[in-house]
């Protein structure tokens, strides 16, 4: 049992996942921190007062940052700009062990300076930056993959998988945990699973004018549902990835599992999901964040296949 | 030898992070709970303190957790955000930002800013901890952009979502009130 275990985390594997995934992480990351920029909010939305929003500088706690450079817009400059180097190297791939414990060192910095603007994506997202920063996601798509090639040296055929596994396991306790820490009726039928319905007349969260989804609240009754079968259901994920991974695996369910591509399904169900989110609701990052992560889902030959087609599209004809 | 220290490590890290996001029940949720359960669901809490604990500075450091809380209550009582700004201590209030109200939209692109609103959205029924820099923060803004006024108050107003999506209304009852005078914040 142990053996196997060692086994399952000793894999190798190509590494289009974890180079997709490294790039879209990186480039979410990079857009939160351009929007800020672009509205004006840098250094404020982090600076201490009177300044910005950055309360914790002069609190009983400061963050090492303030600690060390002391609590001022100077020092929140620099500490944005190290941030948004670092998600650009991530995104090149270019000394992306290093880029990537700078990026998670930089933004935990900035968001212990104003933890209010901190969200669960935010995260999610340092969680997945600092898997990466044990990772060869640089391998392909990268400029250290260009260097390593136009030197001469063969570029690594596989790389370690678990770093894609860990965070596939990572983003499936994501959901399962959300479903877990759901208490309020509405999520529920006891509450008539009005949940989504309430977010949506939220002025607070609601994309468009509160009152809008009257006319489709049974749409919104359904997408509660959905959204609680998805999230509980999301520890399926593992079992369908191992059903897919050979064929002949769990006898006549994972004949159906693979012949109805119902991790695909599952899997579109959650994009779904997140964009309908996206066009409701005013999130910021939320949806593009959990969707960048979406690649651990998937085998290096399903990447490139994906990427593949894309590229085809986009060609001119 | 390094297959199964690192098989070692990823086992720690995951039963650590298990451990520290276990859902830790309110009161309330503890309430409705079966007996048995409930003694269960309780020691949660202890549970979590002594197991994990001790990797506890992990996540302080890094901002990170392992608890994830997305949407969890929705709850029909809400608040409203209501920004205003006036001319001297005897002029009215002048609505200046209200969120999804076109005719005051001041700063609206700045204030909806998941960062800015994170400053500005209560937790539950409690303001943000941030609450009071974030008024600092607001009305030095409006005191820049509108030389004629000389005070900014931001209060929340009580909102209560109405059944089947159909919109909210207003309580006319303001909680959460703050005042920023010009000659105290103003840059």
């Amino acid at each position: 049992m142990i053996a196997r275990w060692v086994a399952f985390w000793d894999r190798r594997e190509r590494p289009e996942s974890l180079a997709l995934l490294r790039m879209l992480v990186a480039l979410v990351i990079l857009a939160d921190l351009a929007t800020a920029l672009a509205l004006g909010l840098v250094p404020e939305a982090w600076a201490p007062p009177p300044y910005g929003l950055g309360w914790t500088a002069f609190g009983s706690a400061p963050p090492l940052a303030g600690r060390l450079f002391g609590a001022t817009r100077g020092t929140v400059l620099a500490l944005y700009v190290t941030a948004v180097l670092a998600a650009v190297a991530l995104a090149l791939g270019a000394s992306s062990r290093a880029s990537a414990c700078v990026l998670a060192l930089a933004t935990s910095q900035l968001a212990r300076l104003a933890p209010d603007g901190e969200r669960a994506i935010d995260m999610l997202l340092r969680i997945a930056v600092l898997v990466l920063a044990f990772s060869r996601a640089d391998a392909c798509w990268s400029v250290a993959a260009w260097w390593r090639t136009r030197r001469g040296r063969a570029a690594p055929v596989e790389i370690p998988a678990w770093p894609r596994l860990l965070l596939f396991a990572q983003v499936v306790w994501v959901y399962s945990s959300a479903a877990h820490n759901r208490g309020g009726d509405a999520w529920w039928p006891r509450g008539q699973l009005s949940a989504i319905a309430n977010i949506l007349c939220d002025p607070h969260y609601t994309r468009f004018a509160p009152g809008w989804v009257e006319p489709v609240y049974v749409f919104t009754q359904f997408g509660t549902a959905l959204t609680m079968a998805f999230e509980f259901g999301s520890p399926l994920l593992f079992l369908f990835a191992w059903l897919d991974g050979a064929p002949g695996r769990g006898g006549r369910l994972g004949e159906l599992v693979r012949r109805f591509h119902v991790r695909f399904l599952w899997l579109g169900l959650g994009a779904m999901l997140h964009l309908s989110i996206a066009l409701s609701m005013r999130l910021g990052i939320f949806s593009f964040g959990m969707l960048a992560l979406y690649p651990v889902f998937l085998r290096p030959a399903e990447v490139t296949l994906l990427v593949n087609r894309v590229r085809c599209l986009l060609q001119p004809r | 030898m390094w297959a199964r220290l690192r098989a070692a490590l990823i086992t720690l890290a995951m039963v650590v992070g298990l451990i520290s996001g276990l859902p830790v029940p309110g009161e309330k949720d503890l309430a409705r709970l079966p007996a048995p359960l409930r003694s269960l669901a309780s020691a949660i809490g202890p549970f979590q303190r002594v197991f994990a604990g001790p990797f506890q500075f992990i996540g302080d450091w890094l901002f990170i957790g392992q608890r994830w809380n997305l949407f969890a209550g929705a709850k029909t009582d809400r608040y409203w955000l209501t920004i205003e700004g006036r001319t001297g201590p005897n002029a009215n209030w002048k609505v200046l930002y209200r969120p999804h109200d076109p005719e005051h939209a001041l700063f609206s692109n700045e204030l909806e800013y998941r960062r800015v609103r994170g400053a500005w959205n209560p937790r539950g029924r409690n303001p943000a901890d941030g609450y009071d820099a974030f008024v600092t923060f607001i009305a030095r803004r409006i005191f820049a952009e509108k030389r004629e006024l000389s005070e900014v108050r931001v209060r929340l107003e009580a909102i209560k979502i109405r059944p089947r999506g159909a919109g909210f209304d207003p309580t006319g009852e303001f909680s959460f009130e703050l005042v920023r005078a010009r000659r105290d914040v103003a840059p």
